[in-house]
């Protein structure tokens, strides 16, 4: 049955191959996996060779962890290649090799804990371009605004500072030299000034490392930091990820993001959930990649859906809808 | 389900070849036709504590293309590379880089399945080392090579201040060798060899394998003047042609067969290795020690070998007399 899911999954090889990183005829793709992830490789390999590019795929063991560099030979690779395709179990997204990539102008496509299915159908059906100027408009306004506020039925209630920190658009598309992103993830997001969150969030959604979550995870904020969590199980388990982690830092309240997918569904897959349209992500930890001042040993994403997001008093998104 | 048959041979690669140690960084680069045989090889370097990468590229369009710039730049960065690939990438920058980091490098061109389970994996190339290496050092001590066969080659050659290779399976670091062909070759000199060559055994290029009949090589000035006999001969001689450049017609290498597990299948890692049988390599000659560099490198190979060097009988149909 393998060989017919690869059957399906050459749209989405395409898809990730002609839009997101438009391949060229003659350009050296790498395709970066480890043993969890091959037959992703392959496909993407299968789209890459068809276009006329030089297609390589180098299989590494899996990283013990996220963020951990590639190996030496893997990481000069990925330096002297056009387009690198990141398929991996464990996230090499940040790390000093993928930086020296895009240092040296190649474009590269971050996949880490990509399924099967999410090449077949989903969040790599939209029209990436189309979405494009949606999401770099909230971008700007994200940009611009000196304070946020996120509402939810449930109870969310949060304010947070983002005077002086700008705002990134991930877009699904890394057409440009130096060019990263993360499809079939779209979002509008931002690393809040760190010690400045106040409020509650009842996640409602998913959350990184759990997945969908069965009854919601009520987190209490104060000065930025994640202070208590209440709920079932779930609460549980995120309780006991950021303790086992050993470092204050994965308490900060990170990030703010707004999906921008409309193909994305909520599912408990990180790359599908975020990207999700109208899904609101607040997340803990890390935000050094993107503006911030943190680096946590841990970047965890919390999503709530139908939230409402208000920029200096105006609102930008009103239950999971864009106003702008 | 071949794999379960390749893995005793897999192992010889990466215990008594490259001695593989706990926590080294192992590098296979194969080509899209070899990644089975790739497969096993990395199991068997994981056994070993080995941290494989495995670099699957698309097959060169001829033997000796340089592999793409990302796999080159990643070889400089390995302790040992396993090269199991469908078209040779032994002759190229690449390899040469890589061993000049200090690699220990094994090539395995052409390689098939077969050769992964029984015949001259199965030699203890310990044993045959020292064997090999004496046998080069008489090549590289010698000045006049003289080749005759029951068949009827005789083929006089200079090999004066040329290098003695010897191949023997085990690597250290900054070399490279070939597997599982055990053998003793050297490079003439240009323009020197003279006579006929019989080839009556194989050769292993081009889908010719095995012969069904002799090629039959005249040789003036060193260079390959005509090829006749069956349909084999006709295919390599139309392929060479068909380079449209003289030194492709270079005889490039004297080299003999000293594996004892060697069978005549077809293979050229395999068929090269036999013992007491001599090819004559064909193109290039510039990794063996010569200064021609030309568009290919074929063997043809012939069975039990006579060779003196300056008089002295070193192989006597195909027995060594050292």
């Amino acid at each position: 049955m393998e060989a017919f899911r690869e059957i399906q999954m050459i749209a989405g090889a395409s898809k990730l191959v002609n839009d997101c990183a438009r391949v060229k005829p003659g350009e050296k793709v790498l395709i970066t996996t480890d043993y969890e992830k091959l037959s992703i490789a392959r496909s993407l390999a299968t789209a890459a060779y068809e276009v006329g590019a030089e297609p390589i795929i180098m299989i590494m063991p899996p990283r013990p962890a996220h963020g951990v560099d590639p190996p030496p030979g893997v990481a000069e690779a990925m330096r002297v290649s056009d387009v690198v395709f990141q398929p991996t179990a464990k996230s090499i997204a940040h790390t000093p090799a993928t930086h020296k990539t895009k240092e040296s102008g190649g474009r590269t496509i971050v996949m880490a804990e990509f399924t099967e299915g999410m090449m077949i159908s989903g969040g790599l059906e939209a029209d990436f371009e189309l979405q494009r100027p949606l999401c770099e408009k909230m971008c700007q306004l994200l940009t611009e605004a000196k304070e946020a506020r996120v509402l939810q039925e449930l109870g969310t209630d949060i304010t947070m500072s983002l005077e002086g920190r700008k705002g990134r658009a991930l877009v699904g598309l890394a057409t440009e030299p130096g060019g990263y992103s993360a499809p079939p993830n779209i979002e509008a997001s931002i690393a809040p000034v760190e010690g400045t969150a106040n409020g509650t969030i009842i996640v409602n959604g998913s959350i990184s490392g759990i997945g969908l979550l069965r009854s919601p995870v009520t987190i209490r904020v104060k000065d930025g930091n994640a202070v208590s969590f209440a709920g079932g199980e779930e609460a549980q388990r995120l309780k006991q990820i950021l303790e086992s982690s050993n470092d204050p830092l994965v308490y900060n309240i990170g990030e703010l993001g707004i999906g921008f997918n409309p193909k994305a569904k909520l599912q408990g897959l990180m790359l599908e959930d975020e990207g999700s349209f109208g899904s609101v992500h607040i997340a803990l930890g890390s935000n050094a990649d993107f503006g911030g001042k943190t680096r946590a040993s841990r970047h965890i994403d919390n999503i709530m859906r139908g939230a409402t997001v208000i920029l200096d008093g105006k609102s930008v998104l009103d239950k999971g809808q864009p106003k702008i | 389900m071949k794999n379960i048959l390749m893995m005793k041979g897999a192992r010889t690669l990466v215990d008594a070849c490259t001695r593989i140690k706990e926590g080294e960084k192992v590098l296979i680069v194969t080509d899209t036709e070899k990644v089975g045989i790739a497969e096993v090889v990395a199991a068997a370097a994981n056994e070993r504590g080995g941290e494989v990468t495995m670099a699957i590229m698309v097959p060169r369009k001829t033997d000796g293309e340089e592999p793409p710039h990302p796999v080159a730049e990643a070889m400089k960065k390995y302790d040992v590379i396993f090269i199991p690939v469908m078209k040779s990438i032994t002759h190229t920058q690449a390899v040469k880089n890589a061993a000049a980091a200090g690699a220990r490098i094994l090539v395995m061109t052409h390689f098939s399945e077969e050769t992964l389970i029984s015949g001259g994996i199965d030699c203890d190339f310990e044993a045959q080392k020292p064997i090999c290496q004496g046998v080069a050092r008489i090549l590289e001590q010698g000045k006049r090579l003289h080749l005759t066969t029951q068949r009827g080659t005789h083929l006089r050659a200079n090999i004066e201040g040329r290098r003695g290779n010897s191949l023997y399976c085990i690597v250290e670091p900054g070399q490279f060798s070939t597997v599982p062909t055990i053998e003793a070759n050297v490079s003439p000199i240009e323009g020197s060899a003279e006579g006929v060559i019989v080839a009556d055994a194989s050769v292993p290029y081009l889908g010719i394998g095995v012969l069904r009949e002799p090629v039959t090589l005249q040789v003036k000035n060193g260079m390959i003047t005509s090829i006749e006999g069956g349909s084999q001969a006709q295919i390599l001689a139309e392929n060479l042609k068909s380079f449209g450049t003289p030194n492709v017609y270079n005889v490039a290498e004297v080299g003999i067969g000293l594996n004892p597990k060697s069978r005549m299948i077809g293979v050229m890692l395999e068929d090269e290795g036999v013992f007491g049988s001599v090819h004559i390599g064909i193109g290039s000659n510039l990794t063996l020690g010569g200064n021609l560099k030309t568009a290919c490198h074929y063997d043809v190979l012939m069975w039990r070998g006579t060779i003196e060097i300056d008089g002295r009988l070193i192989l006597e149909n195909g027995q060594l007399r050292i």
